[in-house]
């Protein structure tokens, strides 16, 4: 499992979030040789995801026994698995389930999140600390074991990965969500609106969620790296998406088993998470200093 | 005259490198600082007091371009100084109180600690420098100081804290105390008292003063000697009778009569000084005060000014002070 | 700082609580029978009744959680189905291995973080200190499983320089250390940058500020100014995330254990996941999220004890 979560995630609550703007993200991005490269590598894996389809020389689910065990050649770029299939077309189409695992439980994990920080931020104060203390406990289990247990009760599938990644994600979100709610709730403005006849329906939709949405963005698109990692850690350990889907974790999984006969498999399934992690960290951290002025004026 | 001067300040010109620009925060600076006096240095914000300070120790921050000039202490440039010769120089012979007591303590130490690593040149044991430092707390008006030694900054009010400062900055017995503004950050009741413990410690403390303030009332009820600073220049100096009595420069005269302590008729206004303090960025040509001088005129405008004596003690810069 | 201990701990034992509410909750949602589910093949009506028993588990949760915490207390974590041994014997046996690793993994980033984070930001903008930040971005992010498996390839399998499986024979101090090396290198690497980054800034921040020109001011060594007054302050929020860290790495040790096939508490937890078996799941678990708690609490004294503000903020 990588290392810390984005700190901003998970840790203590930080100021109210200024506003981004889409312009501001690009000329900082541009200003910056590692956040070039890092979008430059997110957009390959992106690319990857999009079009595995098409750009898979052969098809990942192939059996072709002859062919097993072959190193890297000009046939087979990265070489084939112990079951004859490409190994190439596999982290391809692996790009693409990571992306659609990634991405789509993070949506869920913020849509999720921002109903129970607005409810936590708003609503009266037993339910706020009843969500935290609740919060709290989810956090209390470390990652991989709290996956490791969600998968062995509800069993492996696609649906169960995404609940378990929506299950360790949406504390972070809901408690971000609640800080900016928390932090607006109390300004002058909303006091005001609030003498003025104004419901909280209201108030969340015109003052809260626009300022929210812009940093959750930022955020969820630095947490993808996070759940594409424990979406392949899991399947590694036998605990995730389950055979054949070619999963990048399922080809770490079955190279690791012929690690002394044929190292390729090892070496290209580990590939793909390198270049994914690392393009959105180096993106990611590009992007953070807009969003803690604090660290901005440090560097 | 130099002989008797415990800190020196000849010509000093120094420059701030900012995003903006360079700012010329000191032009041309010279006082003295006779020994066992005290001086005040008046200024308001934006006068280069607190860099003035920050230069007589040697603490000028990274951006600072020192263009010309020397600060002598007992005869030796600061500025130059190998660094190992001027930090042993503080906090002994030469040492500061801040403007602000509640950053200037390190907060996770206590104040006996603090007090005790000051002394860490003496040869004395660590009881010996607690003793030390419990009687000149005792002296500056803490109460129960062997107890409050264990104490930590944050358990002290505001003007507590500033009492402890000033104990630290005589725990070395220095030649020269360097006090920048210490009492701004403090109520009008805290603020007496620190000056009245000031005038009662300069009878046993043989060393000498420099305060630094914008309260002219402070000033002449501490200070033998006053300089008034504007937008990085001298522009007069004298003894405090000179200044408060005979003021020759319009400057301090306008300060004089808008010092809200010394007005006797009741007005439906205060009076100010109109106009803006310069941006350091461009300093214009000519007299610096020129642009919001009452008695302004053309020369003032095309030609910066000279300092003019006027008698022993005072001179003062400005084209209408003749000798 | 008592009423400050005993307000943590309290709310770690709410937390607790909360988090044993949800995991046996969990457990209760499969479907059929619970007890025959946990014995699986091995469930005859005698066993079955001797887990709900043991358990409480035809009854309500307050009542089986209750029972758990009432046995736990004594000592009890429930029976393995499998083996017919005490889990709290299987977990003591498996724990040791876990926690030193996690102790060595910590050791690494410390010693190697700490220095370099400091050293950044008293040469800022060197080539030491930009060095340090590309690897610090480049590591954190990195998953610990994939470093460990490349570190395993080059190291073990092709040059067979150190030792691929087990954490060794026991009473070889040298032999375990060898074992050791790999997978506490992986599991700390990330830490190793994270570190090195936060002291980096609470570095520079701390050196910014008032009290430390106050301490040059009197003209303290630059050596003491930085060790004493500086770093100690600069300390405290990596000391916070101490115990984050510990959460961080005891999901990494899980990957190392598997990888390097150490015996130990992630290895413990893995194996009962997949083979469904229950109460040694449950009960591992729980440790686990015992272990992180406390290790919350701990920082949270440490770094109350360093910096007086903390106790009577709270």
């Amino acid at each position: 499992m990588s290392a810390p979560p984005s700190e901003i995630a998970i840790g203590p609550p930080i100021a109210p979030l200024p506003a981004v703007s889409g312009g501001r993200l690009l000329r900082r991005v541009r200003s910056d040789p590692l956040g070039l490269l890092g979008l430059a590598l997110v957009a390959l894996v992106v690319f990857c995801g999009l079009f595995a389809d098409w750009i898979a020389p052969y098809d990942p689910f192939k059996i072709n026994v002859p062919a097993m065990f072959s190193a890297p050649s000009a046939a087979h770029i990265m070489g084939t698995d112990n079951l004859g299939r490409d190994i190439f077309s596999r982290i391809l189409k692996g790009s693409q389930i990571a992306l659609v695992v990634g991405v789509s439980s993070i949506l869920i994990s913020q849509v999720i999140g921002l109903a129970l920080g607005l409810i936590a931020g708003y609503g009266p104060r037993w339910l706020d600390n009843a969500l935290i203390l609740v919060f709290d406990a989810v956090y209390s289990f470390p990652t991989v074991v709290l996956g490791a247990v969600l998968m062995a009760i509800v069993g492996a599938s696609v649906h169960t990965l995404m609940f378990v990644v929506v299950v360790i994600q949406t504390p972070a979100y809901a408690r971000l969500v609640r800080t900016a709610t928390l932090a607006k709730k109390n300004s002058d403005f909303v006091l005001a609106e609030r003498s003025l006849g104004a419901g909280p329906v209201r108030i969340l939709v015109r003052h809260i969620l626009p300022n929210i949405v812009g940093p959750l963005f930022i955020i969820g698109s630095m947490d993808i790296p996070a759940v594409i990692t424990l979406e392949a850690g899991l399947t590694y350990l036998g605990l995730g998406l389950p055979p054949p889907a070619p999963s990048w974790g399922r080809i770490l999984e079955e190279g690791y088993r012929f690690i002394r006969d044929a190292p390729w498999i090892v070496v290209a399934g580990g590939i793909p998470l390198i270049v994914t992690t690392l393009g959105f960290t180096f993106l990611g951290e590009s992007l953070r200093d807009l969003l803690d002025p604090k660290l901005r004026r440090i560097v | 005259m130099e002989a008797d001067a415990v800190l020196a300040v000849q010509d000093l010109s120094i420059d701030f490198q900012t995003p903006n620009g360079t700012v010329h925060a000191l032009r041309g600076v010279s006082l003295e600082v006779p020994r066992g006096s005290i001086v005040g240095i008046v200024g308001e914000s934006g006068s280069g007091k607190s860099t003035l300070a920050l230069a007589a120790m040697g603490l000028l921050p990274e951006n600072a371009v020192v263009r010309g000039g020397a600060v002598r202490f007992d005869g030796q440039d600061v500025l130059t100084m190998p660094p190992a010769q001027l930090r042993d120089l503080r906090g002994r012979r030469l040492s500061m109180v801040f403007q602000d007591p509640m950053t200037s303590l390190n907060p996770v130490l206590s104040i006996g600690t603090q007090m005790v690593d000051i002394q860490y040149r003496d040869r004395t044991g660590a009881a010996e420098k607690r003793r030390k430092a419990a009687a000149i707390l005792g002296r500056v008006g803490i109460p129960d100081p062997e107890q409050r030694l264990r104490r930590y900054p944050h358990e002290f009010s505001g003007g507590m804290r500033q009492r402890i400062a000033i104990a630290m900055g005589l725990l070395g017995n220095p030649a020269l105390l360097i006090a920048d503004e210490p009492t701004t950050a403090l109520d009008v009741t805290l603020e007496a008292q620190i000056i009245h413990l000031l005038r009662e410690l300069r009878r046993e403390f043989r060393g000498s003063i420099m305060f630094i303030s914008h309260n002219l009332g402070l000033i002449a009820e501490l200070c033998d000697h006053v300089v008034i600073l504007y937008a990085g220049e001298v522009v007069e100096h004298g003894t405090v009778h000179d200044i408060f009595h005979r003021p020759r420069h319009p400057y301090t005269e306008a300060l004089l009569v808008c010092d809200p302590a010394r007005i006797d008729e009741v007005r439906r206004e205060l009076p100010t000084i109109p106009g803006d303090v310069p941006n350091l960025l461009r300093v214009p040509e000519g007299c610096v005060f020129a642009p919001r001088c009452p008695k302004v005129f053309e020369r003032c405008r095309r030609e910066p000014p000279a300092d003019h004596p006027v008698g022993t003690t005072q001179s003062a810069r400005c084209h209408l002070v003749t000798a | 700082m008592l009423i400050y201990a005993a307000q943590r701990v309290g709310l770690a034992l709410a937390i607790c609580i909360v988090a044993m509410v949800m995991l046996f909750g969990a457990t209760r949602l499969l479907p059929g029978d619970l007890a025959t589910i946990m014995l699986g093949p091995r469930a005859t009506p005698e066993r079955v009744a001797r887990l709900n028993e043991e358990m409480g588990l035809d009854r309500p949760l307050p009542v089986q959680i209750a029972l758990f915490i009432g046995n736990a207390v004594q000592g009890d974590l429930g029976t393995d189905p499998l083996t017919e041994r005490k889990v709290a014997v299987i977990i003591m046996e498996n724990l040791p291995d876990t926690l030193i690793l996690v102790a060595t993994a910590l050791g690494w980033s410390f010693l190697l973080g700490i220095p370099l984070g400091c050293f950044s930001a008293i040469r800022r903008n060197s080539f030491v200190d930009k060095f340090t930040g590309v690897l610090s971005v480049g590591t954190i992010s990195l998953p610990s499983f994939v470093v460990g498996i490349y570190v395993a390839l080059i190291f073990a399998v092709q040059l067979r320089l150190l030792p691929m499986r087990g954490a060794g024979e026991s009473g070889q101090i040298g032999n375990q250390i060898a074992h050791l090396i790999m997978p506490s290198f992986a599991v700390g690497l990330g830490w190793v940058g994270y570190l090195a980054r936060i002291v980096r800034a609470s570095m520079l921040e701390v050196m910014g500020e008032n009290h430390i020109r106050t301490a040059r001011a009197f003209g303290l060594p630059e050596s003491r100014v930085v060790s004493r007054y500086a770093l100690r302050i600069a300390i405290l929020p990596t000391l916070t995330l101490l115990a984050l860290a510990i959460g961080g790495l005891l999901s990494s040790t899980v990957f190392a254990e598997n990888i390097f096939v150490r015996p130990g508490l992630g290895s413990l937890i893995v194996n009962s996941a997949k083979l469904r078996n229950y109460p040694v799941l449950q009960s591992s678990v729980l440790v686990a999220v015992g272990i992180y708690i406390s290790a919350t609490i701990v920082t949270d004294m440490i770094v109350a004890w360093l910096d007086p503000r903390v106790r009577t903020a709270v």
